[in-house]
Parts: C-alpha cells; structure tokens; sequence
C-alpha cells in the first residue's frame, strides 16, 4: 500500500514538474493531476449566459431593444444605462456580453467584478464612436461590490480607459459618451 | 619610636628642642614661636585646661610638657641594691632640675651637680605630692635614690642620667603626639579636629548617642511596621470576607434576592477597599520591589494594579447597581403587578439611568485598564485562579451588560436619532443556506420608545427592482442555478452574515427608501424555541392554537394551496402567516411584560448561541457586543485549528428537511511538523429513492414545485473553511451526471479551491448531489499548518491544540465524531471535557448543537 502511494506520489510530482516546464499550468480549471482539485475565483468561470434562464433568478434581457429616449435601461440586470439625454437622431445599443469576449484586463492586478456592457451609439444608422456634449448625456452603473473598490473602465477594441468612476447610493456609475466595452473591476 | 626620627609637627631633633623648651620652663613666653607650639599635644592641653587657650603659646606649651613629665615615671619603686636604678635617676634628674622647682616650688638647682641633692625630694613630691616632713618612713624608704649614697656621682654619671632623661621624654612625647594623630584618622576624619582628637572619651560619647538614636529609630520603625502589618493585615481579612460573601450571593443572581444580597454586600466592600487602598498608598511606590519576597512577592509586587483593579470595578458595580436596581425590582414587581409598563417602561427606565450607567462604564475602563496592566504570571496561584477563572469571564459579562443597558434605549428607538428600523430575514432551514437557510421573507420592524410602530413583511420575491444593476452572482450560483446575477433572495450565500448584510441593505435599498438600522435573522426553529417559552398562541385565521410542535408543519403547508385536504389561502400565504404569526409573538411579549422576559431572554441568549437567531446593529457599543459574543454569525479565525461545513442547498427545493448530515474529524499529529485532517461528511437523503434527479424545468412538474418540494433529491454546495495555510491533499468528491445539472453540464469530481477572503480562513467547496435513499460520503484530507494550530510554550515543555468547530446557522445538531491523534512519545497533561482518551488518542462524540471547542495540552516530545 505505501509503495503504491509513494509511486504514485512520485509520478505525480514528476508529471507536474515536465508540465511546469512545458508552462501548460493554467490558472484555473481542472488539472486532471490534481485529484480533482480546482482552484477557483470569482471570474474565472462566471460568465454571463445570454438567452432563456432555467433558475428562478430572472434578469431582464441581455439585448436591449434600441434606446432612443431619456430612461433607465439595464442590461440583463448586470449594469444600468441612465440616459439623461439624447439627440434624435441617435440611437443606442447595448448588449450584455460573457467575459470572454474581452481580450485580456485593463491592468494585470485587477479582476472583473461584472459584466461586460457592450454601448454602441449610431447617428443615422451609422455607427458612432462617441457622443459630444450636445449630441447625449450617458451614464453607466454597476452595482457596488461590497468591501471593494472598484472602478469601470472602457474598451474600445483597442484601449483600456479607466474612466472617473462614483460611488453613490450603492452604485458605480461612470459616463459612457464613448461607443465600447464597459466593465467594473477591481481598482489595482 | 627612636628620636630623631622624623614626627608630624615636632621637627627632626626633638630633643634639642625639648631641650630648649625644659631650660625655659620658668619663662614660657621665650617659647611663644618654639615649633611645638603647633603640635596637637599643645593643642589638646589648650583644650582640656580651662583658660590655657587664652595664653600665650609658650605656656600653653609648657603646660603639655608638664602635663607629659609624670608619664616618665617608672612603673615601679627604684631597685634597691649596689648600683642606682637608672631609670629612677634619669626621672629624678629632670624632676629635680627642671619640674619640682615649677610645679612644686622647690629651689632651682644651678647645675646638675647642685641638683643630687634635690633628687630625692623631687621623686617624693612627683610621688606623693607632697615631701619630706609630710612622709612616713616607710614611704620615704619606699621611694629613696640617691639618700643613702656616700657622696655625689660622678658629673658624668649625671650626664648620662641627663641626657638618658631627655630622650626618653622627648621618646614619651613624640608617642604622645603620634597617638593623637592615629586617634584622628581612627575618626575617619581627614581634616584636623584637635578638640575632637583630644577627647577619645567625648568621640566615644557621641558615636554611643548616636548608635542609640539608630536604635531608637529601628525600634520606632518596627513598631510602625508591625502596627501598619496589622492594619492592613485586618483590611485583607475584611476584603477577603467581603468578596467571598459577594462569590456566595453571584450564583443566585438570576433571583432579585441573590442580586440584592450582592448588592448590599457592594457599599461595604468599596469602603473598606478604599480604607485598604488609602493605609497601604504610602507603600505602593515600594510594592513593585518586593518581588524577592517568598510566595507573595508577585501578589505584593502587583499590588497597585490589583486594588485599582478592585475599586474600579466595585464602583463600577455600584454605580451599575443604583442605575439598574429600579429597573430590576419593576421587573420583579410586575410579576404581580398588571400595570406593568412594558417595553417602554424599560426603556424609559433605562434612559434615565444613562448617566450612572456611563459613570458605571468609566470605572469600568479604568478597571479594565488596570486588569491590562496586571501580569497575571507572577501573582501567587489562588489570585491567578480567582482572576482567570472567576474575574475575567466576569469582567467579560459586566462590560457586555453595560454596553447593551446604555445602547438598548437607542436600539429601541428611544435615543437622540429617534425610531430604529430593523429587517427581519426569514430564513427557512428546510432549504438551508449558509446563514441559515433560504431568505423566504422580509420583514421591517419600526420601533419607537420600545412601541413597535410597524411590522410589515414581503416575499423575498417581490423585492427585486431590475432597473437597477446587480452584482455578478456567485460562480456557484451561475453554474449550479443558472443565476447570472445576485439578487436579494440569495444575499446570504456569503458564510459571514456581515457580508450578506451589506449585499442585503445595498440590495434592499433598490425597493424601500429607507434607512435601516439592523438586520435580524432568524429561522423556523427560533420560532419554535419561542413557542416552547411562550406556549400555544391562538393566531388569526388559524382554527387551532399555534404550538412548537404543530408551527413548522402549518408553515410548510400554508405554501401549498391545500392542507389536510382543505384549502388553506388561495396563492399560498406564507408571508402572511409570518406576518401573522410574529405580530401575535409581539403582541403575547408585550402583553405578558417582563413577567416573561426572564424565559424569553433565556430563550434568546440560547437560540443566539445556538445561531437560530443572528443579529447585525448598526450601534457600534451593542455590534461589538455581539461581535465579542459571536452573535453577529460572523465567520473567521482567531487562531487554532478550525472547521466549518457550510451546505447550500442549490437545488430549489426544500430537501434539506429529510437529509441527515453527519461528521467525522480525524486530526492526525502523530507528526508534529506535518498535522494532517481527515473529514468525512455524510449526506443521507431520506426522500424517497425513486425519485428521479431531475433538476428545476425538467421532467418534474414544476407547478408541484412551487408549493413546498421536500421529496427530491438533494442538490447541496458544500464549502470546507479550515485555517489559512490548509492545502488539499486528496478528496472524493462526487462525479455527477450532466442530467443532474440545470445547465445539462457534467460535475466533475472535483474540489474547488476558493478564494472568498475569510479573514483567517481557507475554503474548498465541492458540488454533491444525494438522491433520495442514498447516502453521499465525501472525503477530503488537509495538510494543517503545523505553526498555526500547535502552539508551543517553551518553558513549560507543552504544546496545546486548539480547534474550534463552528456550527452552521440553521442546522439543529449534526452528528460529530472527533478523534485526535498524539505522537506515541508525548503525555496528555490536560483535554477538555467530554473526550475518551484511548492511549494516546482522544475521542468526542458530540453534536454540533453549538460550536464545538477543544483543547489537548500534552508534554513537548
């Protein structure tokens, strides 16, 4: 019996040594060497599903019909578009994406505390990446995580902009003028 | 001592200069500047002759000298025989020459030859004092010299008997002179004291007063002492009566009798501690140096800090006494009294108490300071014993007490900022969750000057507002729920209720506008622990008394629309009988008054101990109550070995009613550098085994769910927390079918590491799901941070092993088997008790009604 579990321990431990070199450690998900140990985290595998919900937890849609008033809109319950104003002839479109979408963090310290907002702005039908002043006012706002300060930053396919974020009343809340990806994370 | 050697004061030739001073013995003022003039044997002659240090200094040095030349006399009367006695004849030439003509009036010889013939009477006078006529025969014979010689020695005989003379009285003067030197420097003195050098008797006089005075002052001093001894000796004995007559009346004091009798034993104690304090205050400063003392120099060394302990704390007891006394003695009257004023009396009673109950609390810091000041280690063992075992968990209560008796009035809405609002989370264990079960309603409890001024209740469904954002659910609840978002309902995921607290109120906050104050959990046992106290409470709409044994049946039918085959209320109206049910709870309370408050504490300290009932204040005196007590269902270490097992029933279903949970802990320090912890948790469901494992929006009918589902499998997110540093060597988790799962996924067997940020505390979680019938058995061993759960003390020789095993809110009293096992070379010096030691194993058989604590102290190996 011991000899057994020494040599399986020494197998183990010579799997796990040729795997580290070969760098094929990932930080999370199942190592099959690992007797079934995962180490897990918030945003590792949450991911937002879109479409039907079996549970009893049912969030509004993730795809929001086509914002073209002042209101509030949220966007499959994970973040909050507060339209303040917006001119005519511009319309908004915000879709709940799963964190996969994204290409890597803002920093490399923080971690998602949500979702990720995608806000498309169009003029006529025709896409546009922001908003001036006159054309709309836009607020976006996550719910506050407890314990954790936080910060939405914005994407737009290429750059990650930490954008002036407040706390007010449990939310986080940021202007959204820019068409993009918008997500709360940790505050490095 | 030769002359001509070299004497202090008399010059190199003394006899030259003896010489002089002897050939001017009849004209002394040629002898005013003679060097002997300074020596102490002048000084000390100037001194004890009464006027002589008025004279000239000629005189006063002949007067030495003359005072000297008796001292040259032999011993002994002249030798009779052929040759003259030379010594007599060299005392008697310088008598007859030099003294006798002076002293006694004799003529003066012209020279030496002259003088023979006046030796004889010389020697008679110096002698006798008197001569010839005056003088027997017989005395006369006695002292004769040269009387019966023939004729005049020869001058040089003379000569020799001259010169002879004067050295050895310059050889007697110069010894003279040295031994008043040596008797200054015996007296220590460097400077020169001649009236002092020349009195050896008056030296010896004042060193006997003054060793006298020393005596004295001795005997005084222990007379003192001991009359001081037998003061405080007598205030010791009356402390210690009173504090033994206080011990005997604390364990009544659950009966008003036992608190009075405590309390009238308080004023004599704070008076005879401050007479104690005030007879031993000149001593304090010297206490902390007697620590040399046998067996009570640590007692006499802490002494400062053990009174100012003592009168801090007995004045904070009296002030604490006169405040609540009223209140206690209302209580106690309305027993018989129906114009009980109720809550609100109490509270009134209370807020007028406020400033002696602060003066309480002053004293009862400053004691507190004072116990944090004292080292206990030192103090002799009956003291350590009386303050670890006795003082300390008093301490720890009185301190409580008085938090809760200065902010239950601002709890109860009666403060500066007016009305309190609390919620009330329903929480039903039959579907359990980490703080105790699901979060079915929520209720707001207004309070105002202790009047409940609204209690209203919502279904925990209706209070979700989804033009707001949420938070990102759980992991968990994404994958296993297919909950993508963490809505109100499932805020007490988090094992530390303060956590589920804030996600609560922030989430609250979406619906209701406003403030809260608190939050207070609670479950369908409290209620059942309440109905036990209360008894049957007739509750309306209901045809029959509500008891503790019938309550959680007609709760769990009254979510279904039919009971016993009759319908209950059309939509199920589960918060309305919560509604119902709490406000007749309220109303009996306040009804009955404190006749029942007694019980009903007892019965709410028990279900807070047991955490049926969990309690969260924004009231930062009574949170730290609570905090200190554990009754905030907070989760975290403070050291020692740890274990808790947290089951969330993930499975939307109210399985856990019939599923028996049970644990073995197996804590392996055979190896006292790598401890390792063996668990083995098992799930039995007792629901009916063909039941299919179908999960929500499968093939079971979903309308049946919505009523109360017991019958079903089990699906249950366990979550391990052990101390940090506690890594996973080997588990058996489950592997479970993707049928199973809401998300049609596959589990695989697997145990998840989690990072959630318990303050001392690592968790594992893994998924299982227990089908009805069977039992799920899951393994997991833990390599234990050695430092972490051994602590060692290095001058005892010991190690200890602390574990706590935390109890899950909502369960009742899951099966425990504790077994610890020692290395073979160690002895157990001491376990906690309820074990079986078995060699040098240690075995619990217990249940986890309450948290579990246990301590294994065994010798270092």
């Amino acid at each position: 019996m011991n000899k057994s579990i020494r040599f399986i321990s020494a197998a183990i431990l010579l799997l796990g040594i040729l795997l580290l070199a070969g760098n094929q450690i990932v930080a999370a998900g199942k190592l099959p060497w690992q007797n079934g140990i995962v180490v897990q985290s918030q945003n590792a595998s949450a991911m937002l599903a879109p479409g039907n919900h079996k549970g009893t937890v049912l969030p509004p849609p993730v795809v929001v019909p086509p914002i073209s008033g002042t209101g509030n809109y949220s966007v499959g319950g994970v973040c909050t578009v507060l339209v303040q104003q917006l001119e005519s002839d511009i319309t908004l479109h915000a879709i709940l994406l799963p964190f996969n979408t994204l290409q890597g963090k803002p920093t490399k310290t923080t971690s998602y505390l949500a979702g990720v907002c995608d806000l498309r702005y169009q003029l006529s039908g025709k896409p546009l990446p922001s908003l001036t002043s006159t054309q709309g006012n836009v607020q976006i706002c996550f719910a506050q995580v407890p314990n954790t300060t936080a910060q939405i930053y914005a994407f737009d396919g290429q750059v990650w902009t930490a954008l002036t974020t407040t706390l007010v009343n449990g939310l986080e809340c940021a202007s959204a003028s820019e068409s993009g990806k918008y997500v709360l994370v940790t505050n490095p | 001592m030769k002359s001509g050697v070299v004497t202090p004061g008399l010059g190199d030739e003394p006899k030259d200069a003896l010489k002089e001073i002897l050939e001017h013995l009849s004209s002394p003022a040629h002898l005013d500047h003679h060097p002997w003039t300074e020596s102490r044997m002048v000084q000390a002659a100037a001194m004890s002759s009464t006027g002589l240090s008025e004279k000239g200094k000629g005189q006063q040095l002949v007067v030495a000298i003359i005072d000297l030349f008796p001292r040259m006399r032999p011993a002994t009367p002249p030798r009779q025989g052929k040759r003259l006695d030379t010594r007599w004849g060299e005392f008697g030439i310088l008598a007859a020459r030099y003294f006798a003509p002076l002293v006694y009036g004799t003529p003066t010889p012209s020279s030496l030859r002259d003088a023979w013939g006046w030796i004889d009477p010389a020697i008679q006078w110096f002698v006798y004092g008197r001569s010839d006529g005056a003088l027997s025969d017989s005395e006369k014979e006695k002292y004769l010299l040269v009387g019966n010689e023939p004729e005049v020695a020869p001058i040089s005989t003379l000569s020799d008997w001259h010169r002879n003379g004067m050295k050895r009285f310059a050889d007697i003067i110069l010894n003279w002179e040295t031994h008043l030197q040596q008797s200054e420097s015996d007296h220590g003195n460097g400077e020169s004291h001649p009236a002092n050098s020349s009195q050896p008797t008056r030296g010896k006089l004042v060193k006997r007063i003054v060793l006298t005075v020393i005596a004295s002052l001795l005997l005084l001093f222990l007379i003192f002492a001991g009359i001081k001894a037998y003061r405080i000796y007598g205030l010791l004995q009356r402390v210690r009566s009173d504090i033994t007559s206080l011990e005997q009346s604390l364990p009544s004091t659950m009966s008003l009798s036992g608190l009075r009798q405590a309390s009238a034993s308080l004023p004599r104690l704070d008076a005879d501690l401050t007479s104690l304090k005030i007879e031993v205050q000149p001593l304090i400063g010297l206490s902390p140096s007697l620590r040399w003392v046998p067996t009570y120099g640590g007692d006499l060394s802490q002494a400062g800090n053990l009174l100012d302990l003592a009168q801090h704390l007995t004045a904070s007891a009296q002030d604490a006494n006169q405040a609540l006394g009223p209140v206690l003695e209302s209580t106690s009257s309305s027993l018989t009294n129906s114009n009980a004023s109720g809550l609100s009396g109490l509270v009134n009673q209370l807020s007028s108490a406020q400033p002696l109950l602060q003066q309480a609390q002053t004293e009862f810091q400053q004691a507190r300071t004072a116990r944090g000041q004292l080292d206990v280690k030192v103090l002799s063992p009956s003291i350590q014993n009386l303050i670890n075992q006795k003082l300390d968990p008093g301490m720890t209560w009185m301190g409580d007490g008085l938090s809760l008796a200065i902010s239950l009035p601002s709890v109860l809405g009666a403060g500066q900022d007016g009305p309190k609002t609390y919620l009330l989370l329903v929480q039903n264990e039959d579907e359990l969750r980490p703080t105790g079960g699901f979060i079915t309603a929520v209720g707001k409890l207004v309070v105002d000057h202790g009047h409940v001024v609204d209690l209203s209740f919502e279904d925990s469904g209706s209070l979700d507002n989804w033009s707001m954002p949420y938070p990102m659910a759980p992991w968990q609840l994404n994958q296993y729920m297919d909950s993508p978002v963490l809505i109100l309902r499932d805020t007490n995921w988090f094992p530390d209720f303060p956590t589920s607290v804030l996600y609560l109120k922030e989430l609250y906050a979406y619906t209701h506008q406003n403030t809260v104050n608190g939050v207070i959990a609670f479950d369908q046992h409290m209620l059942i622990m309440l109905l036990q106290t209360l008894g049957p409470l007739n509750v309306s709409g209901v045809p029959y008394p509500i008891t503790a044994d019938n309550v959680v049946g007609y709760m769990r039918a009254s979510k279904s629309p039919q009971a016993g085959g009759q319908p209950l209320s059309p939509g199920g109206d589960y918060k309305d009988f919560i509604r119902t049910i709490a406000n007749a709870i309220i109303q009996k309370v306040l009804s009955d008054g404190p006749s029942e408050w007694r019980s009903l504490s007892q019965t709410f300290l028990q279900a807070l101990q047991e955490r049926h009932l969990i309690l969260q204040m924004d009231n930062p005196d009574m949170e730290s109550v609570l905090a200190r007590r554990n009754w905030n269902g907070a989760l975290y270490s403070n050291g020692g070995d740890f274990l808790t097992v947290i089951d969330t029933n993930v499975g939307f279903n109210k399985t856990t009613a019939v599923v028996g949970t049970s644990l073995a802990y197996d804590v392996d320090l055979t190896n006292l550098s790598a401890p390792v912890g063996n668990l083995v948790v098992s799930h039995t469901n007792h629901a009916s085994a063909d039941i299919p494992c179908a999960p929500r929006g499968g093939s079971v009918d979903v309308t049946v769910e919505e009523y109360y589902p017991i019958d079903r499998c089990y699906w249950d997110y366990m979550r391990i927390y052990a101390p940090l540093g506690t890594t996973l060597i080997s588990a058996v988790p489950q592997s479970i079918p993707a049928s199973w799962m809401i998300l049609n996924q596959p589990v695989a067997p697997q145990v998840d590491v989690l990072n959630e940020g318990e303050p001392g505390l690592q968790g594992f979680g893994t998924m299982l799901v227990v089908p009805g019938g069977q039992t799920i058995t899951t393994t997991m061993q833990f390599a234990l941070p050695a430092a972490q759960i051994l602590m060692k003390d290095a001058v005892a020789h010991t190690l200890t092993y602390n574990l706590t095993i935390r109890k899950q809110p909502g369960t009742v009293a899951v099966p425990l088997t504790l077994r610890i096992h020692l290395p073979n070379n160690v002895d157990i010096i001491s376990a906690s008790s309820g074990g079986t030691v078995q060699g040098k194993n240690l075995l619990f058989q217990t249940n986890l009604n309450t948290d579990v604590n246990v301590q294994v102290v065994f010798s270092s190996p």
